[in-house]
């Protein structure tokens, strides 16, 4: 079974029933998609499939030839973070992280679905099937209806490394 | 493994459906998979064969391998509601055919609109009233559902506040040429929905909506569960069908219906 993955074309040597998600972190040691529930209710594992949202957990390699898939490993880096992401860290939507990835491409793809703007609702039915533990969701909705007006904060949090001095 | 790629494959390669599961969207098969509930000895992949059509008309014909965000596009109410499963991703990924079925939502409201089931299996090609079809859906393939439109239509669920769990109830009620029809799913886990004729007489002889619906106990019988005991069950259906049969006639009122 041949379908890219970010860009690049793969050949997996799973089997056909095995998920997108093991292929992902097992295979092709994409990590960003989490293995949370594994059963389709959390979001954790979600990536972008021919540019829609979907869970990789509950798609198979048979369904996938040739199907372009994208992570969250692809959205930006460090140095380049996507406007959504930057909005996530202005906006300190993310705590510890897990929900984050699966949070980002749905965002990211509500954000060019609707091609402009989008309403509070509009995020809360779009993320309806993502679960987070840590912020309440108030923060993630902020960030991604910021992130839809090209609103910008101008104040990054500091990562993590920053604070311990590791990174620049 | 078979990936047919046209509908007439699909229908020979499932056969009289012995020892093969078919794998549509999978939001139901791959779960059980990979926590090793279910080994597969055949799996038919429905992804190419075609069956995602729906063709738009006085009756609309929906293709069982159609996803439910496809459906809630075109769908008349109670089933457009019914397809609107508050979840982004599964809706666009969910099938009508694993929906039909595994007892999912849309059961209730095409048994109110009085959807028909076109299936292949042992002895060849059937179409079945979905009611019909419910009852015993084990060893048929779901080609398509012949869904009419009806003149207005409602659909109302009792949830858990937790999205991804089953409905407590669902009511789904159509008023069609012959009069409002009104079914309920949510029963038990996974019990087919059922038509609730009480009402539909009662409604039929002029009683009033509140005073119909209560008729609705007669219709049904509620299991305990997870979710809901059969007491609540029965106490919380006939509000919730009052409820549905209001929105129906709001709907009456403001197209100047009656
Ligand atoms: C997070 C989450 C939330 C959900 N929420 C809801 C909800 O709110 N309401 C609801 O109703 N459901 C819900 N579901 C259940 C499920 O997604 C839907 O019922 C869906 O429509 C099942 O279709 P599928 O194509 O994914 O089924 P699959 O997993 O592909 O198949 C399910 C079953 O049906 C059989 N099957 C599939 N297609 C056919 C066919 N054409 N002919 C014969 N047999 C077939 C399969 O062999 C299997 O036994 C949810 C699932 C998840 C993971």
């Amino acid at each position: 079974m041949k379908f890219v993955v970010n860009g690049a074309q793969h050949t997996t040597v799973a089997g056909p029933l095995t998920t997108l998600l093991y292929v992902l972190r097992e295979e092709l040691g994409l990590v960003g998609a989490k293995a949370g529930c594994q059963h389709g209710s959390c979001g954790a594992c979600t990536v972008l499939i021919d540019g829609e949202p979907r869970r990789s957990c509950l798609t198979v390699v048979a369904t996938l030839e040739g199907a372009e898939v994208t992570t969250v490993e692809a959205l930006g880096d460090r140095s380049h973070l996507s406007d959504v992401q930057v909005a996530f860290n202005e906006h300190y939507a993310a705590q510890c992280g897990f929900c984050t990835p699966g949070m980002l491409l749905a965002a990211t793809a509500l954000i060019k679905r609707k091609g402009g703007p989008v309403e509070r609702d509009e995020v809360v039915e779009a993320l309806g099937g993502h679960y987070c533990r840590c912020t309440g969701y108030v923060r993630i909705l902020d960030a991604v209806v910021a992130a839809s007006r090209g609103e910008r904060l101008g104040a990054m949090a500091p990562s993590a490394l920053e604070i311990r001095g590791v990174a620049p | 493994m078979v990936v047919p790629s046209s509908a007439t494959a699909a229908i020979a390669a499932f056969g009289d459906g012995a020892g093969i599961t078919v794998l549509a969207g999978g939001t139901v098969v791959t779960p059980l998979v990979t926590h090793g509930a279910l080994w597969p000895h055949r799996v038919l992949v429905l992804r190419a064969a075609g069956l995602d059509g729906i063709e738009d008309g006085a009756t609309l014909v929906v293709g069982g391998a159609a996803t439910l965000a496809a459906l809630a596009e075109v769908a008349p109410e109670p089933l457009a509601g019914a397809a609107r499963i508050p979840d982004y991703e599964i809706r666009g990924q969910a099938t009508v055919g694993g929906n039909v079925m595994i007892g999912g939502d849309l059961q209730p409201a095409l048994v109110a609109l009085g959807a028909r089931v076109r299936s292949a299996g042992a002895g060849g090609l059937r179409v079945d009233p979905v009611e019909d079809f419910i009852a015993a859906p084990w060893g048929r393939l779901v080609l398509s559902l012949e869904v009419p439109r009806p003149q207005a239509g409602a659909f109302l669920q009792q949830r858990r506040r937790h999205s991804h769990t089953h409905p407590v109830l669902s009511v789904a009620v159509a008023r069609r040429a012959d009069g409002v029809h009104v079914a309920v799913g949510g029963l038990a886990e996974r019990a087919p929905a059922v038509a609730c004729p009480s009402v539909e007489r009662a409604l039929a002889a002029g009683a009033p909506v509140r005073e119909a619906a209560e008729r609705v106990v007669e219709d049904v019988q509620p299991q305990d569960d997870s979710l809901a005991s059969a007491w609540y069950r029965r106490r919380a259906l006939p509000v919730l069908v009052a409820r549905a049969l209001e929105r129906l006639e709001q709907l009456d009122a403001a197209e100047g219906r009656r």
